[in-house]
């Protein structure tokens, strides 16, 4: 254990470190790391592990310098544009620490020699941009027992793991197959912050770092999300799955393969709308004058930086409430900028018009080369310069898929504000359908009130309609001196009273009576719902809301949005009702699920009350979940324009993993708390709950919430509202009612 | 209409936070739980009655705890360092 003086002059400042010590940084120049793919992660990676004096260093690179990459890519400069990666990298590499024995391997990581290049080092350092070379490399690294580091950012968020498969789990067990395509989008089509992958890749250095020397406690288990925005990082516990196809026991031995062949990468949506043009006949049929119509579904941005000319902008978000500007005689061809937004607005419009009448009046035209579909969440990727899909027509029906902030607010419990959302031209359609199905919203009475039995303790235990018979449902005395004094049901009475209905909620209504017998309650109506007015009948008083089942065609509409892929899953108690491939949505539903339920009694000493017959419809495609959201009546709306909790059920898209979780735990939350405490829950303690057990189910392995409740966001908020006096007092917020609760929330965006 | 917008959500997950992280609020708390469970109409009385305090002296308590055990100035943070 020598090192000379330049060397301890160069290390001296990780070598006085204890942990680390000379001993350490013998550890890191007997030590060697392979690098695949020196992009956007590989390249901080790599510097971080080079200028540490790792001994020896892999890179694995086959890609030339774009200047794209200059904004992340912090190998390489201007002067490097054009130049192979790996020879760019070698440089510099060999600049920052010339000790450093640098082996480089410009060729792509290939079935045939993953298991060769992963043996001959120690760690590898995951830093490929494809899920192709990402699952390749996990596999080869699970049958060579060496430590893969795993990162992967997207726009603001980056991802961090070490999966060995002798220690814990592997890639696999976390993400058992590659998503489908067009799910993940690229770099190239959601953007990448660049300092980024500097974040990512050099926590993926520190941890290559610690697993060489073994020092401090390698992030095997656990998956790191980064939250570039709120500068957030939270953890989430990855079990090894007992059924992993890759490194359970039951998986034994197997042999590599060209993953690209089977990957989705391969498998994208033109493959079932074969209508693809490419732009060497674009340009042709336009110089030969041919009528078509263009529309470009990329952003408004994009289009500002370039454009083809004669091009219609109707950004992809924007198709479904401007279908009506694309002409339906014309041959319509939709661009973007790499394909997969041109693909998903073709299918869009396909979807609704008989895919054989769409065949017949279009030729199939190829694109130019292999189909590409989304990278992993990494670098740019390489993809073919342009495509085009070109579909005939957009039909009409396209507009049954509405935008997706309208449903919420059509379906909540902003009723009295259609006006309002009907101002928003988009949602004007929707406003309309919404009065024609639903009527105009009630919001005064007087509404005839039925014989019922009062709220006595039999009719509360027993939880069943009541027969007619005597009292008010909603006999309450006076208050004095803060106390309230219930009244007594005075012997058989025929209850006159007006009610007026302040709230409704499918045939749940909220109602205020005055006089005597004061008060609000939630009352179901028999016979209510739909289009026709509730007609007097039963009425249940406010009772504990045992569980409902979502009804036979809540079920059906979400199974024929799904198609024939759908399945039903047992979750715990509840069902879960998905087309989603990935068998780790349905394991993290059963991880939060029962959990929710036993955090809920512990919190809150009142136990779940009723058989959890809640179903979760969860959309693999969330033009599919928007669909369903617009058809199925009832829905309650759960935050802004991503989930949709409804009493009975919760429907989600599958989306990425971290803000869609804290939304299902969070809905969950609320689902339990309505099964519990019925529908007179106050909204403010709704909330609070939902926030409470999000937090408190953490321990039970729902790790991707921790952090996100009381952390530095909302406390800062807070702070700020104490500190500014802005805080509306105790009493104020619990006398709010849903309405205002609802007015005075902040926007919510997971 | 109260003026609570920037708060509302915080404030109510932080003050559930409060009512049960002590144990006679707590109690006071799950009896007014179980009272909505059991079929009764929600006043905000009978939390008030319940916790037997009046809403002045529950905004000032609150808002200490909340200080106390949330907003309290952070400690042992990191030297920018030397770089």
């Amino acid at each position: 254990m020598s090192f000379s003086p330049e060397q301890l002059r160069r290390y001296g400042r990780q070598m006085v470190m204890p942990e680390l010590g000379a001993e350490g940084q013998e550890r890191l120049r007997g030590g060697s790391v392979l690098v695949v793919g020196v992009g956007g992660l590989g390249s901080p990676a790599a510097l971080y592990l080079a200028a540490a004096g790792i001994g020896r260093l892999g890179v694995v690179e086959d890609d030339r310098v774009d200047a794209s990459n200059l904004h992340r890519q912090v190998l390489y400069g201007t002067a490097d544009v054009g130049r192979p990666k790996i020879e760019a990298a070698l440089e510099r590499l060999h600049d920052l620490n010339p000790d450093v024995d640098l082996v480089p391997f410009p060729e792509r990581l290939r079935a045939d020699n993953a298991r060769r290049l992963v043996a001959g080092f120690d760690v590898v350092v995951d830093g490929s941009d494809n899920f192709a070379t990402r699952y390749l490399v996990n596999d080869a690294c699970v049958l060579e027992g060496k430590p893969d580091v795993f990162g992967a950012v997207l726009r603001f968020e980056g991802q961090l793991s070490v999966f060995w498969a002798a220690e814990g789990p592997c890639y696999r067990c976390l993400f058992p197959e590659p998503p489908p395509a067009g799910l993940v989008p690229s770099c190239a089509e959601a953007g990448v912050l660049g300092v980024l992958p500097g974040v990512v890749g050099g926590l993926q250095a520190a941890e290559a770092i610690k697993l060489v020397t073994g020092i401090g406690e390698p992030l095997t288990g656990r998956l790191l999300l980064f939250d570039g925005m709120a500068t957030r990082f939270r953890e989430v516990e990855v079990p090894k799955a007992p059924t992993c196809p890759a490194c359970s026991p039951g998986a034994g031995d197997f042999e590599l393969v060209e993953y690209a062949d089977h990957c989705s990468e391969g498998g994208t949506m033109t493959e079932e709308l074969p209508l693809a043009i490419d732009v060497a006949e674009l340009a042709r049929r336009r110089e030969a004058a041919e009528e078509l119509v263009l529309i470009d579904v990329r952003t408004p941005m994009e289009s500002s930086l370039a454009r083809i000319e004669g091009g219609t902008l109707i950004p992809l978000q924007e198709l479904a409430s401007r279908a009506d500007e694309i002409p339906a005689d014309r041959e319509v061809v939709l661009y973007c900028h790499h394909g997969p937004r041109s693909d998903r607005a073709a299918l869009f419009c396909a979807n609704a018009v008989s895919r054989r009448s769409l065949r017949e009046r279009h030729r199939r035209l190829e694109p130019p080369g292999r189909p590409h579909g989304s990278p992993l969440l990494g670098g740019a990727g390489r993809r073919p310069p342009c495509r085009v899909v070109a579909v005939a027509a957009a039909p009409s029906s396209c507009c049954a898929v509405p935008p997706s902030p309208c449903g919420a607010w059509l379906t909540g419990h902003r009723l009295r504000s259609l006006d309002w959302v009907a101002r928003w031209p988009p949602a004007a359609p929707w406003v309309e359908r919404f009065r024609a199905t639903f009527g105009e919203p009630q919001r005064r009475g007087p509404w005839p009130l039925p014989r019922m039995d009062p709220p006595s303790s039999s009719c509360r235990r027993a939880r069943r309609p009541t027969t007619p018979g005597p009292g008010s449902g909603f006999a309450k005395g006076r208050r004095s001196t803060g106390r309230r004094r219930r009244a007594r049901p005075s012997g058989r009475q025929e209850a006159t009273a007006n009610l007026e209905v302040i709230e409704r909620d499918g045939e749940w209504y909220r109602v205020r009576a005055r006089g005597r017998g004061a008060g609000k309650a939630w009352v179901r109506l028999a016979g209510g719902g739909g289009e026709a007015a509730p007609s007097p009948g039963v009425v249940e008083p406010a009772a504990p809301c045992s569980a409902v089942a979502p009804d036979a065609g809540t079920v059906t509409a979400a199974l024929s949005r799904m198609g024939s892929a759908a399945r039903r899953v047992p979750c715990g108690g509840y069902t879960l009702v998905t087309d989603a491939e990935l068998a780790t949505w349905i394991g993290l539903c059963e991880r939060v699920v029962s959990p929710l339920d036993e955090a809920y009694e512990r919190a809150l000493g009142v136990a779940p009350i009723g058989a959890p017959a809640e179903a979760i419809f969860l959309f693999a495609d969330a033009t599919a979940f928007r669909s369903f959201a617009a058809e199925v009546s009832g829905v309650r709306s759960g935050y802004a324009g991503h989930a949709r909790a409804a009493r009975g059920y919760l429907a989600l898209p599958a989306g990425p993993v971290g803000p869609t979780v804290r939304t299902l735990v969070h809905e969950l939350a609320h689902l339990v708390s309505r099964r519990a405490l019925g529908p007179a829950l106050p909204r403010w303690l709704s909330e609070g709950i939902a926030d409470l057990l999000g937090d408190e189910a953490t321990p039970a392995g729902l790790g991707t919430v921790r952090g996100s409740l009381g952390a530095e966001g909302e406390m800062q908020r807070l702070q700020a509202a104490y500190g500014g006096r802005l805080a509306g007092s105790v009493e104020r917020l619990v006398r709010l009612g849903p309405e205002e609760f609802d007015a005075a929330l902040p926007s919510y965006d997971y | 209409m109260p003026r609570c917008r920037p708060t509302t959500t915080e404030q109510s997950a932080f003050f559930v936070r409060y009512l049960l992280a002590d144990p006679e609020r707590a109690a006071a708390f799950r009896t007014v739980l179980r009272g909505l469970a059991a079929g009764a109409p929600y006043d905000p009385e009978d939390l008030r009655a319940a916790l037997d305090v009046d809403w002045g002296a529950l905004d000032r308590d609150f808002e200490l705890w909340v200080r106390r055990a949330y907003l309290a100035p952070r400690r042992g943070a990191l030297s920018p360092g030397s770089g």
